[in-house]
């Protein structure tokens, strides 16, 4: 992986709406956001509204991790773009959900989450972090060839 | 008690790489190799000390080192720090798949028919 991103394409076996209600419907949403493999499904609250926020109380043993944001894109069924918030993860993160219909029983999710968001299109060449790790790669391979 | 350790850093490290500036120092340093403070100060349109409070949080966090020939200070980058970031993210990764997966599984459960 070369850039401070995370990017997941999967089909998903039902309608389009059914995979998008899936993600602001509390009861549906955790039921499948686990914390780490089998750790217990979390409390969540969701303010299903462009403005409005989540929260998901991860319950990871010893201790609850919340993780929250707000939403920013509602467009059912295609598009949902909220921040994610996590107590370590520092300050800013995005993660967008593209939904695109395959069939009429199945849906490919496009999963997006990215760190740094808006520096990072504002500055990609000048601060960028991907630009950072090009040069890291760059310099471990030549050493590594004339090793 | 070393997992929140391993956290703690994470988190700082993440912080230390959120500003674009520190970021673009970064990127400078490994392209130039060690560099005099000074002379990374001329590459930005801030102070001397603005430049010198940002190469402290990177160095505070050891993406870079110092060293001191007399008055003159010289940075490098040090990337290995880096590579905690990238395994998170491999980590965060590996649980989005694991919920995209659940969420599959979840939506098929309701239709037997």
């Amino acid at each position: 992986m070369t850039e401070l991103s995370v990017n997941i394409t999967k089909i998903i076996n039902a309608p389009i709406e059914q995979v998008f209600d899936a993600w602001l419907d509390p009861k549906i949403l955790s039921s499948f956001m686990q914390p780490m493999p089998g750790m217990p499904a979390p409390e969540t609250e969701i303010d299903a509204s462009v403005g409005g926020r989540f929260l998901i109380k991860m319950d990871v043993g010893d201790q609850i991790i919340p993780h929250e944001g707000s939403y920013h894109e509602i467009e059912k069924p295609n598009l949902l773009v909220f921040s994610w918030e996590s107590p370590f993860s520092g300050e800013g993160s995005v993660v967008t959900l593209n939904f695109k219909s395959l069939s009429a029983s199945s849906t490919e999710l496009n999963l997006v989450h990215v760190k740094f968001p808006d520096e990072e299109s504002r500055s990609n060449h000048e601060g960028g972090w991907t630009a950072i790790l090009d040069l890291l790669n760059n310099t471990t391979s030549e050493s590594t060839s004339t090793a | 008690m070393n997992e929140l350790e391993d956290n703690v850093r994470l988190s700082n490290l993440l912080k230390a790489v959120s500003d674009t500036t520190r970021r673009s120092l970064l990127t400078l340093l490994i392209q130039q190799g060690p560099t005099r403070v000074t002379d990374l100060a001329n590459f930005y349109d801030m102070s001397l000390n603005a430049v010198s409070k940002h190469i402290k949080v990177l160095e505070k966090v050891g993406l870079v080192t110092r060293t001191n020939h007399g008055r003159v200070h010289w940075i490098e980058a040090n990337l290995e720090p880096v590579q905690i970031i990238e395994n998170w993210f491999r980590e965060l990764k590996s649980i989005w798949e694991l919920r995209l997966d659940n969420l599959n599984v979840l939506l098929n459960k309701g239709k037997k028919s």
